[in-house]
């Protein structure tokens, strides 16, 4: 692409997606999303971002190939085994003390972290009464996630993350392999609800213990990321939990102080209780 | 010309010893702040700032999401994220597509950076083996920083040098010592 | 100066020298036999006091020698050889003293030397703990030693690997000093001292040799002293110290010592600093090994991405060919359709053609049989007409005069009927805008003439008067068409003589700005405010019998309207019943070329009266005419609130309070008893719930959430049972009006009593024993005390007694479930309703969790970390730090509503499986009346419909697992006897698409969480079938 791409035509650009197709990314972080955008503009043939906006008004295809960009998604099940060996050994243990358990998978993708929660929930007997939300504005995505089929040759590299976990039984248990493709368990399928929303423009719609949103929020810009944890905060239930991604922190958040850390290293935190 | 307010580095094979030498000589007063790209692989745990860390030194430390960028810090791209500069001089952290097949990448560093710091920004390209950087050295020269490349005798693998100055001719070619000198030229207070 | 010899007064020397000659002198005046000799003891005694071992000695020499000076040369005295004798003794002990002094001098220097040694040795010690550089290490030790020795300058040296010496630290040194950075062993002084291995002192130095400088200049040393750091035979390292004044030996002797704990402080430092190195270089390596890995990654990603690259160039190559062949033929038969749709658009162009042919003559046609139709619908009547007239004339005079009557009515009737005719083709034609007007300047006062001709007959007949005028500035003529104007001031005052029974109708012409206004007044029925409109519409009338009294075909206004407006004027009127009406025709003067579309604009209507709503008096002024003790309270005072409307019951009260010992003060309203309540520091409350301004129930609230009354216990007195919400809301108890006068006493001891204890009280139900000690020692603390039961009767008898702050309950109990007696505690009011916590171990089904959640505000599954949860939820709870409910729900228990009509007993479907929500809803529509039904998703949902009866409303969450919301409508309105079911939707997302799509998957309606409680309700209302 030749021409820079200047903050007045992005911003026009998102204005225009936002009223016309309804997807707010009007608050996300804007070096990422240049990048992003410059890709964008190459594949679909415009010379300038405002060439972009025209194509993507008139066509929705182009849109949905747009759409693509705009959301990234690198996911891998058990991605950062530490993680989930954290859950296992320090959140799920108090997650059994209650009779039903519900959790919410922000910006889930293709679903391979809800997959991965489903699990490790199994693992450790906590599955039956658990409900997993995962949510994610990519339609196309959250019907791959519900079909819950994956290709064989990324299974490998799960598997490995899914030992490093601290599991003693085998991924393989979790799907059945035909030729390519292996496609996850129905029992594990069956407890998760795979649903679209919006963390830029949709509202609280349940009552959580955890929280997982994993390299979502470094997308979003200062004040996104504030919506984002606020909506979190209000959907836990007292004392409930929240997991980020590896390189993110509440640190210069508003929602600092409604937390507590759990486990620095894996950015688990816990929301204080008698905080609303 | 204006002060440099940010250093970026970046460099792959070859450049954990340039850096060694270029950092080494740095006080706890340097007055600017550092961000550097090595090519790092994916799943590799990495010690990066405990490796260049002394006492008496600056800080070092992998860079953190929304984080702001200090004078007298060194920032390192943590594994398998692109680091980029946002307008408003904090870090912005990133799992975009892999540019020339690395992730972090020196062009996604550079060209943020030149955009966010313009003419306040200086950019150092060391030893590596692919083109990676090129495009990002001309975007910082492009926006009227100051460019250096490690000169090609100094480099253990002299491509992406070599690259970065035939994307960004007019850069100054330096050896290692004298990159060491230069940075510190352009970065503690009361000199230059 | 830490040197260990002390430096010894010089006046004891004199003391010495003096007591010495003095004895001497006294010695020599006495006579031989007289022992003087012996005070000879008293200077060997202050040698004790010198740190010289060899003084004794000698003054004891000298002491002898004056001795035997004395025997030859004192006077001679008695017994000689006794005499003699004794000095020989004296001697002897002076001698033995003597050595004695020199021993024990020796001795006591030897110790201090050792301490002074030893001390150095620990200071030195100190100086090298602890991990530091090598140079600070260096630095501090010749700067303990300088100390200690009184050294000005010194310097260490420190072996490297290649056997050099390198200087490491240095004290005392000028800055431009030419002295020693590195030597090798064997080279110089030091290299000397090192390879003999020996502490060695060097007095003779060079001129030039190392100076010692100090900010005054700078000096040749007296002395140097060099001592190497050996561990066993290795000389580490070398110290060098520098003089300005001469040494000592127990310099040396020091030096020997201190030489291997420094060396070995020297080496561990080394070592750990190689080691440190060497750690760092492997991580270096380590790194780079990893980047180089990388790197040959990414090369390889390249080298096949290329690969790639180059084969999908190929194909496309290919594929382009092919493509281009398509094309070829894809062009062909472009171009053949182009030719089919340019024939295709020709004939198309004919056809329209053809039909705009048609669509005129069909006009055509129809204005033709309009003017055909009028006049065949004449003629016929215009024959009847006359053959009636001529029957009625009755020439021949052979009808009877009933027959002529009948005549006459047919004539009558026919005429009526033709001027109907005549009207409605008139109308049409206007509305189809048929009717030309032709301008032409219209003569006033020739139509005036005119009309007075036409109308006075008619009007003397009836015997009314008829008068035309023409105001003075009325110009002579108006551009306007003539015969419109004619018709239209005749259709006007034909009504107004119709309508006039007597006194007079008038025409009035005026000028009015740029108009010309023609106003017909009448003294006749007039016409009712309410049918002034009607009046001008095609075919109505006032009332139906006014046409059938008056005649008339009702038309005419309509067309005087619809001319009026065709001439560019209006046409109002004005009327009071009983008086008569004024009809003011207005044209403009000239009339305007108009567009015949403006011709048929509506008129406006009169805009309705706005009606005069009843302005709401301000709220009566707050009466507190009682008097109360609010500016009399003592510092200590225990005052009780009282927050009560009814100035009877409250003075009650007051007396009671004060009889109990309470300071009291009293409250009328709601939210004057909340600043009371911030103002004064409060034992207890006394709360009415009826109150003025807002339930009491709010003031219950809102206390209770507040830090600063949140200990206050709150006794409520209501006219209604509010026990539970009450007793859940933390009240310390409830009574009902009316409440005799000792309960009330008995209940305000009660409350004063309560003030008193801070303790916090927790009920603990469980059966295990063991698990009942433990939970009892979990929570019980100095501000905490358990009361355990292992039975629900138990536990009953307690809630009777007393008010816990909180309780726990395991489920299964000997002689009840948890739950039922839960249910036995909400049912009855005896019982005390504290916040329960379930602490159970048994798995518990989802049903089940929905019912206890009805009581209870949390359930604890016993587990590993239950424990911990378990105390933090009762800390919560003791402490009132609540979890701070959906704001929405504070309202709801605020505004405590009066159960609605039209919720009573009506059935609503809750579709939503977040018991949050469920709670939420459930507790604001029960109270208003409704019954809830809950089905956790769709599924559920449609089980639920497919029996009777059906509910009223559903409430249908969209997020929810199994099936969605969305889904489960789409399959309810597919079943015909649910279509018009309504259900309002809830959901989370806040796009107009969103919402569009519940309302295609067949909501009536939607809301948006988070949930407004009011605007919840009015949906539900509003689509509750009636």
């Amino acid at each position: 692409m030749t021409a820079p791409i200047g903050d007045l035509e992005v911003r026009l650009l998102l204005e225009a997606i936002f009223d016309r197709y309804h997807y707010d990314f009007r608050s996300y972080a804007m070096a990422s999303l240049k990048r992003r955008l410059a890709q964008a503009c190459d594949q679909l043939n415009a010379a300038t971002l405002s060439g972009l906006q025209e194509k993507v008004l008139h066509e929705p295809a182009s849109f949905s190939t747009l759409l693509q960009y705009l959301t990234v998604q690198v996911s891998d099940m058990f991605r950062d085994p530490e993680f989930f060996a954290a859950l296992r050994s320090k959140v799920l243990p108090v997650l059994a003390t209650y009779p039903s358990i519900k959790l919410w998978v922000a910006g889930c993708s293709a679903g391979e972290e809800a997959y991965s929660l489903a699990i490790l929930l199994h693992e450790e007997g906590l599955l039956d009464r658990s409900l997993i939300y995962a949510t994610d504005i990519n339609a196309q995505a959250l019907r791959l996630a519900a079909a819950g089929i994956y290709e064989l040759a990324r299974l490998r590299g799960f598997t490995e993350n899914h030992r490093r976990s601290g599991s003693t039984t085998s991924l393989s248990d979790f799907y059945h392999a035909t030729g390519e493709s292996a496609i996850m368990d129905s029992a594990l399928r069956r407890k998760i609800t795979f649903s679209d929303h919006s963390l830029a423009t949709d509202n609280v719609f349940s009552e959580v213990h955890l929280v997982t949103c994993r390299n979502v929020l470094i997308y979003f810009d200062s004040t996104l990321q504030n919506r984002a944890l606020r909506l979190f905060g209000d959907s836990l239930v007292s004392s409930g939990f929240l997991g980020l991604g590896s390189k993110e922190s509440l640190r210069f958040t508003d929602s600092a102080a409604r937390f507590e850390e759990v486990s620095r290293p894996e950015r688990i935190y816990r929301k204080r209780s008698g905080q609303a | 010309m204006s002060r440099v307010e940010l250093v970026v580095i970046g460099g792959s094979a070859g450049a954990i010893e340039a850096l060694r030498q270029m950092l080494g000589g740095l006080t706890g007063k340097f007055a600017t702040a550092v961000a550097v790209v090595i090519h790092l692989p994916a799943d590799g745990s990495s010690l990066l700032p405990e490796i260049f860390e002394r006492p008496g030194g600056p800080r070092m430390k992998f860079a953190d999401d929304k984080e702001p960028i200090e004078a007298g810090t060194i920032y390192f791209a943590p594994p398998d994220y692109h680091l980029l500069v946002e307008a408003s001089r904090t870090f912005a952290l990133s799992q975009i597509d892999r540019v020339h097949h690395s992730r972090p990448a020196i062009d996604v560093l550079f060209e943020t950076a030149a955009e966010a710091y313009g003419g306040r920004l200086m950019g150092i390209v060391l030893s590596g083996a692919n083109a990676d950087g090129a495009a990002g050295l001309k975007a910082v020269m492009e926006a009227g920083g100051v460019t250096a490349v490690q000169s090609l005798e100094t480099s253990e693998m002299i491509a992406m040098p070599a690259a970065a100055l035939g994307a960004a001719p007019g850069s100054i070619e330096l050896s290692l010592s004298s990159l060491a000198q230069f940075l510190r030229a352009h970065g503690e207070p009361d000199v230059g | 100066m830490n040197r260990f010899e002390s430096i010894t007064h010089p006046g004891i020397y004199w003391a010495i020298a003096i007591s010495v000659l003095a004895v001497f002198l006294i010695d020599l005046q006495t006579r031989i036999g007289i022992a003087t000799w012996i005070l000879y003891l008293i200077p060997l005694m202050l040698c004790f006091k010198v740190s010289k071992p060899w003084l004794p000695g000698v003054i004891a020499g000298i002491c002898t020698v004056f001795i035997v000076i004395d025997w030859f040369v004192s006077a001679p005295g008695i017994a000689e050889q006794i005499a003699q004798f004794n000095r020989g003794l004296g001697i002897f002990v002076m001698l033995s003293t003597a050595l004695l002094a020199h021993n024990s001098l020796t001795l006591r220097l030897k110790l201090r030397q050792d301490e002074w040694i030893r001390t150095a040795r620990t200071r030195i010690a100190d100086v090298v703990v602890g991990e530091q550089p090598l140079n600070r290490l260096a630095e501090r030790v010749v700067e303990v030693l300088a100390e200690f020795l009184g050294a000005q300058a010194g310097a260490m040296y420190v072996a490297e690997a290649s056997g050099h010496y390198i200087r490491v630290g240095g004290v005392g040194l000028p800055a431009d000093s030419n002295s020693l950075t590195v030597f090798k062993p064997g080279e110089g002084l030091l290299g000397r001292a090192v390879a003999e291995r020996r502490v060695m002192r060097i007095e003779a130095l060079p001129a030039d040799y190392l100076r010692i400088g100090s900010g005054l200049g700078s000096s040749k040393p007296h002395a140097l002293l060099v001592a190497p750091l050996n561990i066993e035979d290795t000389a580490h390292g070398v110290i060098e110290l520098g003089f300005l004044q001469p040494t000592f030996d127990s310099d040396l002797e020091l030096l020997n010592t201190i030489g291997e704990p420094i060396a070995i402080a020297l080496r561990t430092g080394m070592l750990r600093r190689e080691r440190e190195t060497l750690l760092r270089e492997t991580q270096r390596q380590a790194e780079e090994l990893q980047t180089q890995q990388e790197e040959l990654r990414v090369a390889n990603e390249e080298l096949e991405s290329q690969s790639t690259q180059l084969r999908e160039s190929q194909a496309r190559l290919e594929t382009q060919q092919a493509e281009l062949e398509q094309t070829n033929a894809q062009l062909e038969e472009h171009a053949q359709k182009l030719g089919q749709q340019h024939d295709e658009l020709m004939y198309a162009k004919l056809d329209l053609e053809r039909k705009a042919e048609e669509l005129t003559r069909a006009n055509q046609y129809k204005s033709e049989f309009l003017a055909n139709m009028s006049h065949e619908l004449r003629t016929p009547l215009n024959s009847s007409l006359i053959l009636a007239k001529l029957l009625a004339d009755n020439r021949d005079g052979n009808l009877s005069p009933e027959q002529v009557k009948f005549a006459r009515s047919i004539s009558s009737a026919g005429n009526d009927l033709l001027n109907l005719i005549n009207d409605i083709l008139d109308l049409s034609k206007i509305e189809a805008r048929k009717v030309d007007v032709t301008r032409t300047a219209v003569d006033l006062n020739d139509l005036m003439q005119r009309l007075s001709q036409t109308f006075e007959p008619v009007a003397e007949q009836r015997q009314i008067l008829f008068r035309v005028h023409k105001g003075a500035d009325v110009p002579a003529t108006i551009d306007t068409d003539s015969q419109r104007l004619s018709q239209i001031l005749k259709n006007l005052l034909s009504n107004a003589i119709k309508f006039t029974e007597r006194g007079s109708v008038t025409l009035d012409m005026t000028t009015q700005g740029n108009e010309i206004e023609f106003a017909v007044r009448d003294t006749g029925i007039g016409i009712a405010a309410e049918h002034q409109q009607v009046i001008f519409e095609p075919f109505r009338q006032a009332d139906g019998t006014t046409n059938r009294k008056f005649g008339g075909t009702g038309l005419g206004l309509s067309i005087s309207r619809e001319l009026a407006r065709l001439l560019g004027g209006q046409i109002t009127v004005e009327s009071t019943p009983g008086e008569g009406s004024v009809f003011r025709l207005r044209l403009p003067r000239v009339m305007p070329a108009i567009s015949r579309d403006a011709a048929s604009a509506t008129p406006a209507r009169l805009p309705p009266v706005a009606s005069v709503r009843a302005a709401t008096p301000p709220a009566a002024a707050r009466a507190n005419a009682l008097p109360d003790d609010r500016a009399s309270l003592a510092n200590d005072a225990r005052v009780l609130l009282v927050i009560e409307d009814d100035p009877l019951f409250a003075k009650v009260l007051y007396d009671l309070a004060h009889e109990l010992g309470f300071d009291c003060l009293l409250a009328g309203t709601a939210d004057e008893g909340m600043e009371l309540a911030m103002q004064f520091r409060l034992a207890a409350v006394v709360l009415d719930v009826q109150l003025p301004d807002h339930s009491g129930l709010t003031v219950l609230d809102r206390l209770k959430h507040n830090p600063l009354t949140r200990h206050v216990p709150v006794q409520v007195i209501s006219a209604e049972d509010n026990t539970r919400a009450a007793r859940q809301m933390g009240a310390a108890g409830a009574l009902i009006k009316p409440v005799d006068r000792d309960a009330l006493l008995s209940t305000l001891a009660g409350l004063k009593d309560r003030f008193a204890s801070e303790l916090r009280t927790v009920l603990v139900v469980e059966d295990n024993a063991l698990q009942r000690e433990s939970i009892c020692q979990l929570l019980g603390s100095d501000t905490t005390r358990t009361i355990a039961v292992d039975n629900a009767a138990a536990a009953l008898e307690q809630l009777r007694a007393t008010t816990f702050d909180c309780m726990v309950l395991d489920l299964s109990l000997p002689d009840a479930s948890g739950y039922e007696l839960l249910e036995r505690m909400a049912a009855d009011d005896a019982y005390a309703f504290p916040p329960v916590i379930v602490y159970t171990g048994r798995a518990i089904s989802t049903d089940e969790e929905q019912q206890l959640r009805k009581y209870s505000r949390s359930i604890i599954i016993k587990g590993a970390k239950s424990p911990e949860r378990l105390l933090d939820e009762v800390s919560l709870f003791l402490h009132q730090v609540e979890e701070k409910l959906p704001p929405d729900r504070q309202r709801m228990l605020r505004d405590a509503r009066a159960r609605d009509a039209a919720f009573e007993g009506r059935r609503i479907l809750v579709v939503e499986d977040d018991v949050r929500n469920i709670f939420a809803l459930t507790s604001v529509l029960e109270p208003l009346g409704g019954s809830i039904i809950i089905a956790r998703n769709g599924r559920e949902a449609l089980a639920r419909l497919a029996s009777k009866p059906l509910p009223d409303v559903v409430l249908m969450d969209i997020m929810m697992p199994e099936m969605d919301g969305i889904e489960a409508m789409l399959a309810i309105r597919k079943q015909s006897d649910l279509r018009a079911l309504p259900i309002i939707a809830l959901t989370a997302k806040a796009m107009p698409d969103d919402q569009q799509r519940c309302l295609a998957a067949g909501a009536n309606d939607y809301v948006t969480k988070p949930i407004d409680v009011d605007k919840l309700v009015s949906l539900i209302r509003i689509w509750m079938p009636k």
